[in-house]
């Protein structure tokens, strides 16, 4: 099945104007939200690509997992003055330049690449990901859950509150 | 030059000023010595001067040569020995000889006495230093040396300030002259090229009658003619003999002798203001004589009125008449300078308190106390006045015979002016009655008669020529061979002359109206050179302090200022340096280092802790880096 | 299919500028999603057939990006209790004195 173009046009408009958005709102809840719009839209990108999989996980943990974990954060640290937390921005100009002169690094070395579409994998994408994570990445696999595990009591630590003695 | 002959000129230099050494530097326990042995070297000195006047008289010149100094051309000390040269010789040594004998008796008891015998050496020396000079130069180096050694004779008793000034008075007057000798010692060496006496000639130029000018201008200053005479009655401040030696006899003589033995060159216009100068002067003298009253004074204005006289004459260009004039003016003249001091010391030790010693008024009947001195003093003044049977008439007539008829009135009128004030004085000292106790006035000591004696013999005809009455003796006849005109009417007549201007003033001030109080002019003219003085001092004496106060005005006013505005200056300057240094040199250092520390503290920023400079930062530099990979 | 390129290149860079400029921490965390997100992307777009590479790393950057997700925030948390602030500038103790 070949995909329409502008589907694939669609959905990067609307990315790249959530990633301005994130950019220019004050509110940082707008941002966080501008942010969930991004992960949606790449998702969709993803399944577009034939890369369901990724597309479905970047949901599952992106946009159910950190995003919440955004969410809660900015919730707790919201409270300082009383009103809705506004950010500013600094060091604009300078900022401005090096992420003029990085994206102009990159598309100079992207030059006139050409990138032939692929079509459907011939085994089901889903099917093809298990196998590859049980049998040529069952290292970084296990070495995965590991970092699961430390990072998450690494943050129960960090997070909790200090004895009171 | 034979050399017996000039070992013995330089000996008689020499002693006399060997006495100067010697009697200045032997310590004060040997004082006594000094008066003994100053006149013993007098005597050698005088024996020295007899034998080479004996030996030069009448022969062929004599000269040495010595060379002195280069200047272009060599300048040679010339010692010339001709008859004027010896006679000067002998009359200078014997005068002093015989001042030094009277001084032994008169500065008795003198605090200083070395000194004053070194120097009446000093000038014995200096003064036939100037009597055998052959070279202008070296005449006019003696000269001065005896100007010198009369400012200190002058000035001997320091104490009184009027010595002081009067010594002041004469230096200062004779150096006037002495400018004027050397401007002409400068035009002759500039147009003639010599200074010697033997080479130089006379030109029509004009430059010959100013050098001319210039020498009798020195020959003013020393000879006290007019208008530069008020410093010789003045110099009567100093001791009695030394009147008689320096301003008698022999100081004021060498102008008279530089006068006559230049005269060869000086032109007409010249002699006209040697004559002139010579009248006034002479006449001048004579009446101021007669009207003070003061005895050293009077002598001091006839030694004046006779100097006069022989410039006189030879302005009229009989010169050689003037030296024998010279001559035995020197002797009478000194002796009657002796004879006065000899009165005066015997009344300073009768009356020791007197103030007005020395005023004729004061004095009178002296010839009973003191008979020798009496003897003496008329047989001078009788040369004085020219009285037949001395040397002075017969000298006075060489000159006379010489003049030209008007010249000649004013010669007979200056004999009986001569006569007059010479008997005046005569008549106060020594005739006259008393007018003060005379019982403790005695006649003066031994030594001081011999020195009288000495000189008073000079005072006979013997002196001239062997006959009394003939002018033309062996002296005239050495002094200036060739002029022998000698006119008898011109001798009676002043023979006449004289004697009656003696009558008459033995008539004039034996009269009553004479009588005490005198009626002498006491008027400020008559008494002081007639305003001369007070004329010089008004004219010469306000320029000089007003242009010395002017210097002195510009040092403070002007020069310091000036100074003390570049000082002022300077140190402003410096605080404008400083300040200089201050804004630009540590300026730029400090500008300097705040660059730096502004860099740093831009570079500090870096690591300011802010974790998204840190992002920036880094990633910028990657950005570039990149950046500079793909560009090159 | 290389407009996807250069738009996970300009992802990439709008999260290096959110990154830098905002005065939020957890503005800041955005940012670095959006970074990952554009590597992520690109990942995706190199697979080519016959292999699952680039999906299997993209896969695993995301389990990264969680894990790196909840530490940050708890370690926010943490700097919102010690501090009172949430700016980034206020918070300079790296500095020198």
């Amino acid at each position: 099945m070949s995909l329409p173009a502008y589907w694939l046009l669609i959905f990067e408009g609307i990315a790249a104007l959530a990633a301005v958005g994130i950019l220019i709102f004050r509110n940082v809840l707008h941002a966080a939200l501008s942010l969930i719009v991004l992960l949606l839209c790449f998702a969709a990108i993803y399944i577009l690509l034939y890369a369901e999989f990724v597309g479905v996980s970047q949901i599952l943990i992106y946009a159910g997992g950190i995003l919440i974990l955004i969410l809660f954060a900015i919730m707790l640290t919201v409270r300082l003055t009383g009103k809705p937390l506004q950010v500013n921005t600094h060091n604009l100009p300078g900022g401005i330049l090096i992420a003029a002169g990085s994206l102009a690094i990159l598309w100079y070395a992207l030059g006139g690449i050409s990138l032939s579409p692929t079509g459907p994998a011939a085994q089901d994408n889903t099917q093809a990901v298990g196998y590859g994570l049980m049998t040529d990445f069952v290292a970084p696999f296990e070495l995965a859950g590991v970092l699961l595990l430390i990072s998450l009591v690494g943050a129960i630590i960090s997070a909790s509150q200090p004895k009171e003695d | 030059m034979s050399d017996t002959i000039l070992f013995a000129v330089v000996a008689s230099l020499a002693l006399p000023f060997l006495s100067f050494i010697f009697s200045n530097s032997i310590p004060s326990r040997f004082a006594w010595l000094v008066p003994l042995c100053a006149s013993f070297l007098a005597l050698l000195t005088c024996f020295a001067s007899t034998y080479v006047f004996f030996r030069v008289w009448n022969q062929a010149p004599l000269d040495f040569f010595q060379g002195w100094f280069t200047s272009g051309q060599l300048v040679s000390l010339h010692i010339e020995m001709s008859n004027l040269n010896v006679l000067m010789m002998w009359v200078v040594s014997v005068v002093s000889l015989a001042v030094h004998l009277y001084s032994i008796g008169y500065m008795a008891g003198d605090k200083n006495q070395q000194r004053y015998f070194g120097f009446i050496g000093f000038f014995t020396s200096s003064m036939l230093g100037v009597v055998v000079a052959g070279n202008l130069l070296q005449l006019f180096f003696f000269w001065e040396l005896m100007g010198f050694a009369s400012y200190m004779l002058i000035g001997h008793w320091q104490e009184r300030a009027s010595a002081a000034a009067a010594a002041q008075k004469a230096f200062i007057m004779n150096r006037i002259g002495d400018a004027g000798f050397l401007v002409g010692l400068m035009i002759l060496w500039t147009y003639a090229g010599t200074l010697d006496l033997d080479l130089l000639v006379s030109s029509s130029e004009s430059w010959s009658t100013w050098a001319g000018v210039c020498i009798f201008l020195g020959v003013i200053g020393k000879s006290a003619q007019f208008p530069l005479f008020t410093w010789l009655p003045d110099a009567m401040e100093g001791p009695t003999p030394v009147s008689a030696l320096i301003h008698a006899a022999t100081m004021v003589a060498a102008g008279i002798f530089i006068l006559a033995r230049i005269s060869f060159f000086f032109t007409p216009p010249v002699l006209w203001l040697i004559t002139g100068v010579g009248v006034v002067t002479a006449l001048a003298g004579a009446v101021l004589a007669l009207v003070h009253v003061d005895i050293k004074k009077i002598l001091a204005y006839s030694t004046i009125s006779q100097l006069g006289l022989m410039v006189m004459g030879v302005g009229a260009g009989a010169s050689g008449a003037s030296m024998t004039h010279l001559f035995t003016h020197a002797f009478f003249k000194a002796s009657l300078f002796l004879a006065a001091g000899s009165i005066i010391h015997a009344l300073h030790r009768a009356h020791p308190a007197e103030p007005d010693i020395q005023d004729i008024r004061q004095m009178g009947g002296l010839r009973n106390q003191m008979p020798f001195t009496f003897i003496m003093f008329v047989l001078a003044a009788a040369s004085l006045s020219g009285i037949p049977f001395t040397s002075g008439f017969l000298s006075k007539d060489t000159i006379l015979t010489g003049l030209p008829t008007p010249l000649l009135i004013f010669g007979l009128l200056l004999s009986a002016l001569t006569a007059l004030y010479t008997f005046r004085l005569i008549w106060f000292v020594f005739l006259g009655s008393p007018q003060q106790p005379l019982a403790h006035v005695t006649e003066a000591p031994a030594i001081m008669r011999l020195a009288m004696a000495l000189l008073a013999a000079g005072s006979l005809w013997i002196t001239m020529s062997l006959n009394p009455f003939e002018i033309e003796g062996w002296l005239w006849r050495g002094l200036d061979p060739g002029h022998h005109t000698g006119s008898g009417l011109v001798t009676v007549l002043s023979a006449l002359t004289s004697l009656a201007a003696v009558l008459v003033s033995y008539f004039l001030f034996r009269s009553e109206q004479f009588l005490r109080p005198v009626k002498t002019p006491d008027g400020k003219m008559w008494q002081n050179n007639f305003g001369l003085d007070k004329l010089y001092a008004s004219t010469f004496g306000t320029f000089v302090t007003r242009s010395s106060k002017l210097t002195v005005f510009m040092d403070t006013h002007v020069i310091d200022k000036l100074i003390h505005f570049l000082v002022y200056a300077q140190v402003t300057v410096a605080y404008f340096i400083g300040w200089v240094d201050r804004f630009f040199v540590d300026g730029s250092v400090h500008s300097v280092t705040r660059l730096v520390s502004g860099v740093g503290m831009v570079t500090r920023s870096l690591a300011a802790g802010k974790i998204q400079s840190y992002i920036l930062w880094s990633v910028l530099t990657l950005v570039i880096f990149v950046m500079w990979f793909i560009l090159f | 299919m290389e407009n996807l390129l250069y738009f996970s290149a300009f992802i990439f860079s709008t999260g290096l500028l959110v990154t830098i400029v905002k005065r939020n921490a957890i503005v800041m965390l955005l940012g670095i999603e959006l970074m990952l997100n554009a590597a992520n992307l690109n990942l995706v777009l190199f697979n080519r057939t016959g292999h699952m590479d680039g999906q299997m790393f993209a896969l695993f950057i995301i389990l990264v990006a969680v894990c790196e997700a909840a530490v940050g925030m708890a370690l926010v948390l943490q700097m919102y209790r010690h501090y009172h602030t949430t700016l980034t500038d206020h918070i300079s103790e790296l500095k020198e004195k």
